[in-house]
């Protein structure tokens, strides 16, 4: 397990002075990068320590805007890994581009005297950071949790779980269910008493043709990320979805199986889903909101 | 109205105006009218303290209760993050399944119709204690006018407070499942 940090930041002329005490004290080195995105030079703190900078770090922390210095720059050009890499930023993550946001991020400014990053939070995200690295499961730092106000993508998911029963339940009326978690989803959502007005609606809309686009899982990632995303970019949004969720829910998926199955599905292209999966998943969703209190 | 604004004046008219306010009043007017305890100023203030404080507040009870299904559906959070930038078509499908499923699934048309209903009765209830008041007014002193029109205002207060009561099913946030 590697044990250095390293901050990218193109927004800041400070070097270590604030950010190198906190993770000294927790035993662990800290380099420190800035650039300008305009320019291919980077700049290494402590200058003279250039030469023998390591290539692999426990923890990455990019300020929002210094996204392509850490992804081009330095991981996809120069080969650097990190076993957690994080954004971080003071400003409100609606402001932020999806890309970004849907990756982990914090809401501190660990080179300023202004929100900087506490003992508290610099021993959470190493602890974090370690297990990630050794593959193992951990509760999500309180400080990389700041972004749930209230749970935006459960309820995003839950609202897209019920566009895809509802058009698989649309399409195959003869076969619907009467017993299972499909069929437990559709009676949850109030189905059976809404299905008639709702297939008016499709017929009037003239969207008949286009309720088989739920079965792809581009349907599921442009409804999260708009349809300009590039490929890398969708699994990037993705694989933030799950973090996003578990931390919205202050739990791990892990321990249901219906909604880990559905977000793995999205990345995973081996991975096949059915209306009994995504049931599970929409039913395991409606327990979670309730028991957040955004339910019911 | 978006659903952050229409819940900021829900709970301005619903908690704060309603019932710690107004409700506790017209109890307090009900003591009085009843003989339970005097109140010189209250009762001279009767057309100030009740009747303009209604009439100022009625509307916007008629506004949250004919905004609150466009304003409150869960196909509102289609115009926010994470779904702003959804294609066209992904939202026009979802918009439709999640409003109308919230519609089926939480009665959403009888929870309007059974305020509307109470804010009728509430209205009704207010013309028949306005009517008297000011009819007795003109022959009687306050606390005797106030006395006569008794059973009045304890049938507004009963109508304010079931307007409250069926104000309360109409969701202080967007449902989604």
């Amino acid at each position: 397990v590697p044990s250095d940090v390293l901050v990218v930041d193109v927004t800041s002329p400070v070097g270590l002075s604030v950010v190198e005490p906190l993770f000294r004290a927790a035993g662990v080195r800290t380099w420190v990068v800035t650039a300008y995105e305009e320019e291919d030079d980077v700049t290494f703190h402590p200058s003279e320590a250039a030469d023998e900078l390591p290539k692999s770090y426990l923890l990455v922390l990019w300020h929002q805007s210094s996204r392509s210095v850490w992804d081009e720059k330095l991981k996809l050009r120069a080969g650097f890994t990190a076993a957690l890499s994080l954004w971080y930023t003071t400003a409100s993550p609606e402001l932020l581009p999806l890309s970004i946001s849907a990756r982990e991020g914090i809401k501190r400014q660990p080179l300023t005297e202004s929100k900087p990053l506490g003992e508290a939070d610099v021993l959470d995200l190493l602890a974090f950071a370690r297990a990630k690295a050794r593959g193992q499961s951990a509760s999500v730092p309180v400080v990389m949790t700041w972004l749930t106000r209230q749970p935006e993508r459960l309820m995003a998911l839950s609202i897209l779980c019920q566009g895809y029963l509802a058009s698989n339940a649309l399409r195959c009326p003869a076969e619907a269910p009467v017993q299972g978690p499909f069929a437990e989803a559709l009676n949850k959502m109030g189905w059976w008493e809404a299905h008639e007005r709702i297939r008016d609606r499709v017929y009037s809309e003239g969207l008949a043709e286009s309720l088989g686009a739920v079965d792809g899982r581009t349907w599921w990632l442009e409804a999260f990320g708009g349809n300009d995303l590039q490929f890398t970019e969708a699994t990037s949004v993705a694989s933030g979805l799950r973090f996003l969720i578990e931390a919205e829910m202050r739990v791990a998926v892990g321990e249901r199986s219906g909604i880990p199955k559905l977000l793995r599905w999205l990345t995973e292209e081996e991975l096949e889903i059915c209306p009994d999966d995504v049931g599970r998943a929409y039913c395991e969703i409606m327990s979670l909101l309730e028991t957040l209190g955004a339910a019911g | 109205m978006t659903p952050g604004e229409w819940q900021k004046r829900r709970g301005a008219w619903h908690h704060d105006w309603l019932r710690n306010q107004f409700l506790l009043l017209l109890s307090a007017y009900v003591k009085i009218a009843d003989g339970r305890g005097r109140d010189a100023a209250r009762e001279q203030s009767v057309e100030y303290s009740i009747f303009a404080d209604w009439c100022c507040h009625v509307e916007e009870a008629s506004l949250l209760i004919e905004s609150f299904e466009v304003s409150m559906s869960p196909r509102t959070l289609l115009d926010q993050p994470p779904f702003s930038a959804a294609p066209a078509g992904v939202k026009l499908w979802l918009a439709i399944v999640s409003h109308e499923l919230w519609i089926a699934r939480g009665g959403i048309e009888q929870r309007i119709r059974r305020a509307r209903i109470a804010l009728e009765a509430a209205r009704g209830a207010f013309a028949v204690l306005e009517g008297h008041w000011r009819r007795d007014r003109r022959t009687a002193e306050a606390s005797e006018a106030l006395a006569s029109v008794l059973d009045d205002l304890r049938e507004f207060r009963n109508c304010c407070e079931a307007l409250g009561a069926d104000f309360s099913y109409l969701s202080r946030r967007v449902d989604v499942v």
